[in-house]
Formats: structure tokens, C-alpha cells, sequence
């Protein structure tokens, strides 16, 4: 593991000094590209298994300091050991930089935004045993890009979502699996980790 | 006849290595295919498997690469298998340390499997093929050996879970090892 780590290092080190890696942060216009990778902890009542997850995203910056992400995202769980869920989700969240510094290689960042999530339960030995549902949320939280090079940056980010909308509840009793879902509004939190990486292929304005 | 050909490309890639010394084909614009077969061995399972692999790369940059990866199941080289049917789509960024011919890469590709396992013979659960995220850490080398052609040998580390089996998620997570040929043009020039 020391050895992975010491040769991730040696090879984010060589790269950042191999050319002229001091992006500006003047990118107001600036439009880019990018994959990222999710884990998820969902808590409805009590904290379920971790989620793992694919999506994409492109950023639209509209000042010096404040950027904007449009997302979507496909997070895959269990559900102890006789269902699955699917979340997915597409938003939006604005970016702001706390730092005005110059050419940066960390910018360290808040972000807060809205976003829809569509949700699926399905049971493991039986896929027509389904529920499924939308809800909206909003989040908010922090992260940081790190600039390799003018263009392209890997980021790091940690965000809370509160969903707002009914609940699939699921239950196993002697076999029988059985999602129900739930009248009136309802509340779980969402706490997603992101990693992404990131290029700047337009200057837009 | 077959030695004849071995003998005709073993020469013409000597040649244009020869011929090519100096050549930087590195670059920005550079556009590369690698082609080759992986041998995958699963963490979980004994299960070690054969894929057919390739890619399109595209350098931004000198030291910068994107690149999208699709790799086919094969087989097992295991009487039972693990996998019936299993199709690897990754995209995402390398970074290069390119030294004349020599190129160390590294990169991280999210993406997507699409997997079916076998057919469970305890339950009989006949399993779909489904969509599933996967991650993938990726270290590779490259030989430009001539100014269209190069070797690539690499190591990468698949993270992916099928879910929906009878007894929770089935942990797919592979360590490949890879080896092939590859192309490649420049497709823009610096300006």
C-alpha cells in the first residue's frame, strides 16, 4: 500500500513539475468536461450499506470565483442480503472558491445546489419485486481541485443530501420481501465522496 | 511463410527504430489505439480470466491523456467460471512521464461493467446481465518503437460488484495485467 501511494506521489510530483502547471484563476467563461466516481451512505433511520457509483458532469464557471457543476450520477447498493438499490441522480450545484489567490494549484471550495434523484428498490431472487420513486434534495458541502495543468484538474469532494419526498421501506420477515412506500413528505440524509477528474475545453466568454 | 512475415515485421520494426532515434512522438495532439488481451485474476474467486482489450487515447497535453477503454470476457482458464458474460467501458485521464521511446503513465477511469455471472447451481438463480459502476487504477509503459507503432504492457485494478444474486453483491474486483500493440498519429498539430 506504501509502495502504490509513494508511486501515485512520484507521479502526481513529476507531472506538476515537469511543465508550467500554475492555472489562472481568472477561467470566468471557462467550460469543462468530466467522469467521476462516487461512494454514497444513505441513512434512512439508521445508516445502510455504502454505495458505489459512475457519473459525469461539466462545469460552467461564471465569475472568477464561482463555478457551477450540472451532475448526474448512478449509485449501486445492498440492502442486507436480500435487495438492492439504485440511486440516480441529476442536479446542479454553484461552486464558490475561498481563496482569490493566483494561480493556485489547490483551490479548496463550498458548494451548495439542488438535484432530483430517482430511486429504485429491488428485491435479489426475484427482479419483478420492485418500488421505486422520485424525490428532490438539496446539498451542500466542500471539496478541493487540484490543478495539474492550466486545463485539467482531479478533484475531491465531500457534499450532504437532505432528500425531500416519500420513502420506500423495505422489510424482510421469514423470506418475504415486501418495499412499501410511504404518503407525505419524508426526510433521509445522503453523505456522497466524490473524486473527478476534469478538462477545460471552452472559454465561452 | 510464417517465419517469412515474423522475419519482414521483426525488420521493418528495426528499421524504424532505427530510423526514428531521435523522434519525440510524445506529444500534444498525438492520437493512439492499443490493442491486446488482458489477463484478469479476481481477489474473490478462482477465477482467472481472459479479456480482449482496446482503447483510444488522445494527449491535451504533453503530460496529459483521456482515454476510453472497452475490454471483452473471453474465457477462464478455471473449469468452473465465475463470469458468463462480463464488458468493461472506462473513460478517464492518465498522467505521463514520457523519456524519449519510454512513456510511465498512471491514470483513474471511471465507468460502467456489464456483467452476468453464471448460472447459481445451488439456487438455480438464472442471473440478468446488468449495468454496474466499476473503478479502475491503471499503470502503464509504452514503447514508441517507430513513428506509427508501439508496445504497451500495464497493470490495472478493476473495483466493480454485481448486485442482485441471491446472497447480497457478488465482489468482481480483478487485477489485470496486459500487454499489446498499439497505433498512433498525430492528429493536430501544436500551434
Amino acid at each position: 500500500m506504501r509502495t502504490i501511494l509513494m508511486i501515485a506521489a512520484f507521479f502526481f510530483l513529476h507531472s506538476v513539475s515537469a511543465q508550467d502547471l500554475l492555472p489562472q484563476t481568472d477561467f470566468s467563461g471557462g467550460f469543462s468536461l468530466g467522469a467521476r466516481s462516487s461512494i454514497g451512505l444513505v441513512n434512512d433511520g439508521k445508516w445502510q450499506k455504502p454505495a458505489f457509483g459512475t457519473g459525469g458532469h461539466f462545469r460552467l464557471q461564471f465569475s472568477e470565483r464561482v463555478n457551477s457543476e450540472w451532475f448526474a450520477d448512478h449509485l449501486k447498493a445492498d440492502l442486507s442480503n436480500y435487495g438492492w438499490r439504485a440511486d440516480t441522480h441529476i442536479g446542479w450545484s454553484l461552486i464558490y472558491y475561498l481563496s482569490s489567490r493566483k494561480k493556485p494549484i489547490i483551490m479548496p471550495y463550498v458548494l451548495a445546489g439542488h438535484c432530483f434523484e430517482y430511486l429504485k428498490f429491488t428485491e435479489n431472487i426475484n427482479s419483478s419485486n420492485y418500488a421505486e420513486r422520485w424525490s428532490a434534495s438539496v446539498q451542500g458541502g466542500l471539496g478541493t481541485h487540484f490543478n495539474l495543468t492550466d486545463h485539467f484538474d482531479f478533484s475531491l469532494g465531500i457534499q450532504y443530501m437532505l432528500h425531500l419526498g416519500t420513502k420506500i421501506v423495505p422489510s424482510n420477515n421469514n423470506g418475504i420481501t415486501s418495499f412499501t412506500n410511504t404518503k407525505g413528505a419524508g426526510i433521509h440524509d445522503h453523505v456522497l465522496l466524490h473524486l473527478s477528474i476534469n478538462y477545460k475545453i471552452a472559454d465561452l466568454w | 511463410m510464417v517465419k517469412k512475415v515474423f522475419f519482414a515485421i521483426a525488420l521493418l520494426v528495426a528499421f524504424q527504430g532505427l530510423a526514428q532515434e531521435k523522434e519525440n512522438y510524445i506529444q500534444k495532439g498525438l492520437l493512439k489505439s492499443n490493442f491486446g488481451f488482458n489477463q484478469g485474476f479476481m481477489l474473490r474467486h478462482k477465477s482467472n480470466n481472459v479479456y480482449v482489450n482496446g482503447n483510444l487515447e488522445y494527449f491535451s497535453e504533453k503530460n496529459i491523456s483521456f482515454r476510453g477503454d472497452c475490454s471483452w470476457y473471453l474465457d477462464t482458464r478455471q473449469k468452473e467460471a465465475i463470469l458468463k458474460k462480463n464488458i468493461l467501458v472506462l473513460f478517464g485521464a492518465f498522467l505521463h512521464i514520457p523519456n524519449g521511446k519510454s512513456d510511465f503513465s498512471a491514470g483513474v477511469q471511471p465507468g460502467f461493467t456489464f456483467t452476468q455471472p453464471v448460472l447459481n447451481n445451488l439456487s438455480q438463480q438464472n442471473y440478468p446481465i446488468r449495468m454496474m459502476p466499476a473503478f479502475s487504477v491503471s499503470f502503464e509503459y509504452n514503447l514508441y518503437f517507430s513513428k506509427y507503432f508501439n508496445f504497451f504492457l500495464s497493470t490495472n485494478y478493476l473495483v466493480s460488484r454485481y448486485r442482485g444474486s441471491e446472497t447480497g453483491s457478488i465482489n468482481l474486483d480483478e487485477f489485470f495485467i496486459s500487454g499489446g500493440l498499439g497505433i498512433h498519429i498525430k492528429a493536430f498539430k501544436e500551434k
